[in-house]
């Protein structure tokens, strides 16, 4: 008796540990159906600000990201649930141009084009192959390479900007790989490798980074040589865009560059504000790179750098129920920078993030 | 600034001669100012260069504008020489400051645009010089406008983030810079380009560029409105002391 008394004593200590890691791991359940309710209250109010051609805020890349909220969310709809579904399909579709893009408008074309085309790949109907294959090309034909006169050692080399200019950046970068990502670009194709030049020398790191200006945080920023929030300062949002880029690329998750990344994620870990920025300027652009990106990473909790271990689904959650409003939508009321003060584009942001945090 | 003469005495006259020797030497000048402030471009994408050529065109076409006189009788006809003359020779800058493969079929357009601006400053001008009577305090005038109008993004820009839900505030404000019509007929997000966006931040705003059609259209419109006032303008002030809307050129 004695005997069975220590080995079950023994076996609790052994256990314990992964017992304490599987609830960290766990996400309460009843926070997990108040996160899909905000979802489904959120779907409510985009449903609700609906134009009739099917659009959301006359723009493509809302459309787009309202659409994708729809498809990835845990209701899994698909153009068979109505005219909701298939009129932002349509209104999409009514913008494609002969060059592959995806646009209403002369600017944004690259964030238009990649964001349609990850829709579009969501509703997962092979009648929009060739469309894809185009936009696939027209964002491809973004990239500064060779074909414009850069050289392998000029810093924008490998990237891709807005597509009105040519100056490229880690936001437009990522939503472009991301788009290549989904719908299933050719992993061996030229473009991942000239993308990594660019993502490698927005990062952080001397050690990766030929950039004479690189520090040693890990972390990114908005392109080679600048960030918005001066100097070359690593913040949030670029840093998880810059950690979804090196992923897309086919870069093992054990990589120093990925490692270092992670790590300035552990040392900012905080959904309070957008890190690095001492604002809440991006707060909702920020929170989706978030949720992407450590989605893609793989790892549901994050030790920070004190040792305190965060379940990100948890936290995000937590955070974006308590900042929807009564109508199911969301706003940035700190800041109307990046868009956020449009309340389509912000709602489906947080929806996408939630959509994530369920799955 | 050392500006170019814009009267002559009484009397003088331009003749073929002298006009095509001064069309050659203010097209040179134009020429060498817009591929300056192209070339001059840190790091500038090929349609920030165009742009920054049919800035540098526009601005050496209105400092140079050419002399008229009575006597000659070349007044509209020289106006409407030069309107031609100065994006032709903007056109040949823009075409040797950016690479064959980064010319892009907006080129053209960006030309016209020369001329459209140029139409506009000089009837503004006019305007501006009948109320004034001095074509030199008009000229500086104008010129002052145009640079505070050019970086309104810059300064007004700022100030954005404030008019909550008023998106065409921000249209208006990126509506008022004259290198927002330059941008616009390049088919150039110039204020997503580096520079701007490094400075102001705008490029993070939703906002709209006007169209082609409209930018020009507006700006003609403007044109001719200013030509028109400046007639009046000139009319009423010729009882108390002859000066004409154009500098001394006598419009009758």
């Amino acid at each position: 008796m004695k005997t069975m008394f220590y080995i079950t004593l023994l076996a609790g200590i052994l256990i314990s540990p992964f017992a304490v890691a599987g609830e960290d791991v766990k996400m309460d359940p009843d926070l997990r159906s108040k996160a899909k309710r905000a979802s489904d209250r959120g779907l409510h109010f985009l449903r609700q600000t609906q134009a009739e051609d099917g659009s959301w805020s006359r723009s493509v890349g809302v459309t787009a990201l309202a659409l994708r909220a729809f498809l990835e969310s845990h209701r899994k709809y698909n153009e068979g649930d109505g005219a909701f579904i298939t009129r932002p399909v349509r209104f999409l579709l009514k913008h494609v141009k002969p060059d592959g893009s995806i646009s209403q408008s002369l600017q944004n074309v690259n964030y238009n084009t990649a964001t349609a085309l990850t829709a579009l790949q969501a509703t997962h109907n092979p009648a929009y192959a060739e469309i894809i294959g185009n936009g696939q090309k027209f964002l491809k034909g973004l990239q500064l390479d060779d074909g414009e006169g850069y050289d392998r050692s000029h810093k924008y080399y490998g990237g891709i900007g807005y597509g009105g200019d040519e100056r490229p950046d880690m936001s437009n970068q990522y939503l472009a790989l991301e788009a290549l990502k989904a719908t299933a670009l050719d992993p061996d194709d030229p473009v991942w490798t000239k993308a990594l030049l660019f993502v490698s020398r927005s990062q952080n790191r001397s050690e990766s980074n030929d950039q004479g200006w690189a520090g040693n945080d890990g972390g990114f920023t908005y392109m080679p040589g600048f960030s918005p929030y001066g100097g070359t300062a690593s913040y949030g949002s670029m840093t998880h865009a810059g950690l979804m880029s090196l992923l897309f690329a086919g870069v093992d998750k054990n990589d120093p560059r990925i490692q270092a990344a992670y790590k300035w994620i552990r040392a900012n870990y905080t959904l309070d504000d957008h890190p690095g920025t001492n604002s809440k300027q991006g707060l909702f652009y920020y929170y989706t790179a978030f949720a992407k990106s450590m989605y893609a990473f793989g790892e549901p909790v994050i030790a920070d750098l004190q040792g305190v271990k965060h379940n990100w689904r948890k936290d995000l959650a937590t955070r974006l129920l308590s900042l929807q409003a009564e109508d199911g939508s969301w706003v940035n009321k700190w800041s109307k920078r990046w868009w956020e003060g449009v309340k389509e584009l912000t709602t489906a942001r947080s929806v996408i993030a939630l959509n994530l945090v369920v799955r | 600034m050392a500006f170019a003469p814009r009267t002559e005495p009484r009397g003088a006259s331009v003749t073929p001669l002298n006009g095509v020797a001064y069309a050659l030497c203010a097209g040179a000048a134009v020429f060498a100012s817009a591929y300056v402030a192209g070339a001059a471009l840190p790091g500038g994408s090929a349609k920030a260069v165009q742009t920054a050529c049919a800035a540098g065109a526009v601005l050496a076409g209105y400092v140079l504008w050419p002399p008229r006189s009575r006597a000659s009788g070349t007044g509209y006809a020289s106006q409407a020489a030069w309107l031609i003359c100065v994006p032709v020779a903007g056109g040949f800058a823009i075409i040797i400051a950016t690479p064959a493969s980064a010319f892009t079929p907006a080129a053209p357009g960006l030309v016209v645009a020369v001329g459209v601006m140029l139409f506009f400053m000089e009837g503004l001008t006019a305007l501006l010089t009948g109320l004034l009577r001095d074509r030199s305090s008009a000229v500086l005038a104008v010129l002052t406008l145009i640079c505070f109008a050019a970086a309104a993004p810059l300064w007004i820009g700022p100030w954005v983030e404030y008019f909550a839900g008023t998106d065409w505030f921000a249209d208006l404000v990126v509506a008022i810079s004259p290198l927002t019509y330059l941008a616009v007929m390049a088919e150039y997000d110039y204020l997503r380009d580096h520079w701007f966006y490094a400075r102001a931040p705008y490029g993070a705003y939703r906002f709209g560029y006007p169209g082609q059609l409209v930018s020009s259209a507006a700006y003609i419109a403007f044109g001719i409105a200013f030509r028109i006032a400046a007639v009046f303008t000139w009319r009423g002030n010729s009882a108390a002391a002859p000066l004409s809307p154009t500098g001394g050129e006598d419009c009758s």
